[in-house]
């Protein structure tokens, strides 16, 4: 087991430097530079001034040496200084971070809370009232796009209730309520999705387990209804449901980037989405490093937790 | 490798043979109404994407009337910021998903499904390489991909499409390169190259009838997410530029005049919703009329 | 140093608004000047054009100092740096902080700040007095080197001073001694007060500062202090104790969020977590039945144009452009793109003094529409039906104007037989694909005017033929009007200079002017003493607001 952790970790290393290397191509061969958007549309400035600001900036090396310098400076720990404010990219991202990861958090908590249950018990009372209720709201969650859902939230809230949420943003360590406030319908936009994937997940794979031997065996065994659930068929059942979990992330930040638009959060999909619009490379570079990451990491850490549940898999 | 146990549990099903024609399929979808609503909502958008011109009572880039008119007098959802026809813009929207979806699902097959089959065919080194390139094709974050691709080739629905399919590839790479993987280790194979069959062969006559299934069911999905992609993209305005009707434009430059005109955001939402939930309830039904074992997992 | 003659000193004191209405017409009247040459000189020094409206304050009330403020920024500074700044957002980030010899009151008239007085003892020196006991904010003294080592900055060619041509007919910055400094000019330079009155590339930064961070940290002299700036997220601004304009500012301490969405700023002054913010007619509609909140709107000098691309063809044919002129209505971009809430202008903005073309000469002899006219214009110059015109247009700024017009802009031209191809793509394409500097990879392209601090600063850059950026546009009349105009000192001779110019520019349409739009502000009833300025600085009416609770 230990071998192939290694292995994962170390196979870490081409994919970074390869998805590193993609980010700098693709940011390089867009139009314009950092420098143009600092023009702006309107000011007029000679071609000396150009070379001076382009020096400033740093952005003057060809892209191999580019690559090289800012691949030294991660290596070091230093992921490089915002072009657009100066500031480190390090301190940017933990800063952002937060928001994103407690935007990603809830909604998953909340889509568990909601789906997993809600799949269990679909299985269990299979094609009745519930099933196919769960099954249609499954889809239909599937169906709506999030940022729709977001907005018809906030029409809704505005046209019809008294209530409005604040849209500015404010963390939870300094006024918890007002933030848990802010995060609910952010939350129930982005987790709606992940709700119908993960109810139709737990259905199917609970399904799939109760119609097992080994349960008929221990129903047969005259084990109470319950505990037979309980032990048997939801800890198996739960299994394919954890591995779905390391794909949404990278849902929930393709989500994240528009949700956090549009009710103001200042999280890492809009920072990094920004970076684009301003060829701010490192911005981009880090912001996209920082996802990958975690998004291998998150399935390293799903497919650990999946070989442990399920003494069926193993890992040469 | 166990994360091909991992995805294969999420993605693909070993199919057995099954024989899948139109005349079970039509028998099927009539026993179940789920997928006939699938069907009847799938049908009704392409319908309305074929027939646009037709169906439309106005022209979609047209102003002929007063901005942001509720629905009535010759209106029936409305008019825009523009003054133009909310319903002919949502009919005319229709053909900017369906072409979307088609042309990006189609791209993303080509690439993928190439990939996969190398990579499930030649195996070894190759499988290897390739296996890298879609680990980071997944743990590149999809959305920055697309919008990054987008501005490298400037916003536009053509754009959007090719950067839809070029993201959607490794899907497809990875639904194809397990059972070809799988079928490639048969001994049918193996008798078959001794009789003189060569690489093309073995792959028509052998590797892609088996693999229809999955990647038939594959198709669906990535179609309606295509279309989600495609919406995404015009909200964020990368996608669709104006005034073309795409049904995430329509609501990315509505959202302001959400407060006073709320028709201008909510019937565009709808219709990406039915639309999508169309292709979903198909596609669920799909999977299982090809392969009823689908939920048996792998054992 | 020659004495200065009367008519000298007049302008003098006009210059530094040290004349009342009153005074000022009486002298004028002693020496002579024409009715229009008052005219024109209330309305540069005091735009009577405007109706700015009265400050929410009665004036009888005493302001109370002190509290805390949370105002909404509806764009991103950015970046805290003066010298480089060059988007308007920027200026809005530091105006609070910074400042430059001469500033504007609510009115946009020119008034002392860091300089005290100044004199002109000929046309091409300008000597500035120093206010003395000025300190910067970490509390040493201001001085005239200070001054000489911000313009050392700006006046370097190959600096990074983004707007150094508002500069460029200084020819050199002497220090006098402490307090007192020289700038002289090439030729006459009216403009020059209100360059430095902007604040574009000409905030007075400290000597020695270019080392220091200047993109989040702020060493200045004005009213607010920076106490911190989070990109995209608030600047937080503290009162400066030691300010010169003591007892200003009143109050203690404000918050500006940066917060782009209007749903954010709405919802923000609906529950009153923010006490200001700046509003487009759609957030004014939906906060109407507000009743805490004092909205107020004003024509504001922001100018909205297309810009054809003069260097290819057919768009370099003058007939070709006066067809479109022809053939779009300005009135439904101006409610379409902006809801309403515009008014049509030609070159020079409209409000801005007395330099605009009024609109209703603009609607008589040039902005009739003619589809007729237009279609035998295109046919007499060869342009086949069908010809299609590449529009580039980025959505950043302006309100969203550029994305809307030019969608109503696509169905006018239509009518004409011209079909626009819409390419909306970010800033930085843009910049790279349309501006001045960049390939001129467009037909036509959508931009607007900023505030310009000089009626020069709408026509020279594009208009005069030997500017690189005037890219295809050559009329010798008026390159001779417009570099007459900018170093004509006389306010009567330069406003007949600029109506010329205007007039020969409107016939050959080297640009369309659509129209400038209208700054709305919301503010909660308790905020008393802010002003609402044409050009959307905030700083006066900041500086002079207090809460009344």
């Amino acid at each position: 087991m230990g071998k192939y952790v290694l292995r994962r970790l170390i196979l870490l290393v081409p994919t970074l430097l390869g998805i590193s290397a993609l980010v700098l191509i693709l940011m390089r061969l867009l139009p314009g530079d950092a420098v143009d958007v600092l023009i702006g549309t309107e000011a007029m400035i000679g071609p000396e001034q150009r070379r001076t600001l382009t020096r400033m900036f740093g952005l003057n090396d060809p892209i191999h040496i580019h690559y090289l310098r800012w691949l030294g400076e991660v290596v070091r720990g230093n992921l490089g200084v915002s072009l657009r404010t100066g500031e480190t990219m390090t301190k940017v991202i933990l800063q952002r971070l937060p928001i994103t990861a407690e935007l990603a958090l809830l909604s998953t908590l909340l889509a568990w809370i909601v789906a997993i249950p809600l799949g269990v018990l679909s299985a269990v009372r299979r094609n009745g009232g519930l099933d196919f209720t769960a099954h249609v709201l499954g889809l239909v969650g599937l169906s709506v796009p999030n940022f729709w859902l977001a907005t018809m939230l906030l029409l809704f809230t505005s046209l019809y209730t008294g209530w409005q949420p604040d849209l500015i943003w404010v963390s939870p360590f300094k006024n918890l309520p007002a933030n848990l406030q802010q995060m609910m319908l952010p939350v129930v936009s982005l987790s709606a999705v992940l709700m119908a994937v993960v109810m139709r997940m737990m259905r199917s794979s609970m399904l799939e387990v109760l119609s097992q031997d080994y349960i008929r065996t221990a129903r047969s065994k005259g084990l109470r209804e319950r505990l037979v659930l309980a032990r048997h068929a939801f800890k198996n059942a739960a299994i394919p449901v954890i591995t779905v979990q390391g794909i949404q992330v990278g849902y929930l930040l393709g989500g994240a980037v528009v949700i956090e638009q549009i009710f103001g959060m200042p999280g890492i999909g809009w920072m990094i989405l920004n970076g684009i619009y301003q060829r701010d490379y490192p911005v981009v570079q880090s912001g996209v490093l920082f996802v990958a990451v975690a998004f291998v990491l998150v399935n390293l850490l799903v497919d650990l937790v999946y070989a442990y549940l399920d003494p069926r898999i193993r890992y040469d | 490798m166990a994360t091909d146990t991992t995805q294969a549990l999420r993605d693909t099903r070993v199919p057995r043979r099954v024989r899948s024609g139109l005349a079970e399929v039509t028998r099927h979808l009539a026993r179940h109404p789920i997928g006939l609503t699938g069907m009847v909502l799938v049908l009704l958008f392409v319908v309305m994407a074929i027939g646009a011109p037709l169906l439309a009572p106005f022209d979609p880039l047209a102003q002929p009337s007063q901005r942001l008119l509720p629905a009535g007098g010759g209106h029936l959802l409305g008019t825009d910021e523009f003054g133009r026809d909310v319903l002919s813009r949502i009919i005319h929207g229709s053909r900017v998903s369906f072409q979307v979806g088609v042309i990006s699902v189609g791209i993303a097959l080509m690439i993928g499904g190439t990939l996969g089959l190398v990579s499930g065919y030649y195996m070894g080194l190759v499988d290897s390489l390739v296996g890298r390139l879609v680990d980071i094709m997944f743990a590149f974050p999809s959305v920055i991909l697309i919008i990054a691709i987008s501005g490298v080739l400037g916003p536009s629905m053509t754009t959007a499409m090719i950067a839809i399919g070029i993201v959607y590839s490794p899907i497809f790479a990875r639904v194809v390169r397990a059972p070809t993987l799988v079928i490639m280790q048969q001994q049918y194979i193996e008798g078959a190259r001794a009789f003189g069959a060569g690489g093309l062969r073995i792959v028509f006559r052998y590797v892609l009838p088996n693999i229809a299934a999955p990647v038939i069911v594959q198709t669906t999905l990535s179609f309606s997410t295509a279309i989600l992609s495609e919406a995404t993209l015009s909200f964020l305005g990368l996608g669709t530029q104006p005034p073309y009707p795409s049904w995430g434009t329509m609501l990315g430059s509505g959202r302001k005049f959400m407060e006073l005109a709320p028709w201008v955001v909510v019937y565009p939402g709808l219709a990406i919703a039915l639309a999508v939930l169309g292709l979903n309830l198909l596609g669920d039904d799909l999977r299982d009329a090809l392969d009823p074992r689908v939920r048996r997992g792998i054992t | 140093m020659s004495r200065l003659d009367p008519e000298q000193r007049f302008h003098n004191d006009v210059l530094f608004g040290r004349l009342s209405r009153r005074q000022l017409m009486k002298r004028a009247v002693a020496l002579g000047l024409s009715l229009s040459a008052i005219e024109s000189l209330l309305a540069t020094y005091a735009p009577a054009t405007f109706a700015a409206p009265a400050p929410a304050a009665t004036p009888a009330a005493r302001p109370k100092p002190g509290g805390a403020s949370v105002w909404a920024a509806e764009s991103d500074p950015v970046s805290m740096n003066p010298i480089t700044n060059s988007a308007f957002q920027s200026t809005q980030g530091f105006e609070h902080c910074y400042e430059s010899l001469t500033g504007y009151d609510a009115r946009m008239r020119i008034i002392p700040a860091l300089a005290e007085r100044w004199e002109t003892p000929d046309d091409n020196t300008y000597i500035f007095h120093l206010r003395r006991g000025v300190k910067w904010h970490d509390g040493t003294d201001v001085t005239a080197d200070d001054v000489k080592y911000t313009f050392d900055v700006v006046l370097d060619p190959a600096g990074p001073a983004i707007w150094r041509p508002n500069f460029d007919q200084v020819d050199r910055v002497e220090v006098i001694d402490r307090n007192t400094i020289r700038f002289l000019t090439k030729t006459p330079f009216p403009p020059l007060l209100g360059a430095f009155a902007i604040l574009r590339s000409s905030a007075i930064i400290k000597r020695g500062a270019m080392g220091t961070n200047l993109a989040t940290q702020i060493n200045g002299t004005g009213p607010y202090r920076l106490l911190e700036y989070v990109p995209k997220s608030h600047v937080e601004l503290a009162k400066n104790p030691a300010y010169w304009g003591s007892p200003l500012p009143h109050i203690d301490r404000v918050t500006f969020k940066v917060l782009e969405e209007e749903d954010a700023r709405v919802a923000g002054l609906r529950s009153r977590t923010l006490d200001y913010a700046f509003l487009t007619p759609i957030g004014e509609q939906r906060l109407r039945s507000q009743q805490n909140i004092v909205i107020t709107k004003s024509p504001r000098i922001f100018l909205f144009v297309f810009v054809p691309n003069m260097l290819r063809k057919p768009w370099s044919d003058v007939r070709v452009r006066q067809a479109i002129n022809l053939a779009i209505d300005r009135r439904e971009m101006i409610d379409k793109a902006l809801s309403g809430s515009g008014t049509i202008s030609g070159p020079i903005a409209t409000g801005f003094g007395n330099w605009f073309i009024t609109p209703e000469e603009l609607t008589r002899r040039w902005y009739r529409r003619d589809l007729d006219k237009a279609k035998a214009l295109l046919k007499e110059a060869g342009v086949p039906n069908g010809q299609p015109m590449d529009l580039l247009v980025t959505p950043f700024g302006g309100a969203g104007f550029y994305a809307a017009a030019s969608v109503v802009l696509k169905e006018q031209l239509a009518k004409i037989g011209i079909t626009v191809n819409i390419r909306q793509v970010e800033v930085g394409v843009f910049v790279r694909e349309a501006s001045p500097t960049g390939n001129f990879n467009y037909d036509m392209q959508a931009n607007a005017f900023t505030p310009r601090h000089d009626p020069d600063g709408f026509l020279w850059a594009r208009f005069y033929s030997k500017n690189p950026f005037a890219a295809g546009y050559n009329n010798p009349k008026v390159d001779d009007l417009l570099l007459r105009a900018r170093t004509t000192v006389d306010p009567t001779q330069r406003k007949f200079l600029y109506d010329e110019a205007q007039r020969r520019l409107l016939e050959e349409s080297p640009m369309l002017w659509i129209a400038v739009d209208n700054i709305i502000e919301g503010i909660q009833n308790y905020v008393k003493g802010y002003a609402q300025s044409p050009f959307t600085r905030r700083d006066w009416g900041l500086k002079n607001a207090w809460l009344d609770k």
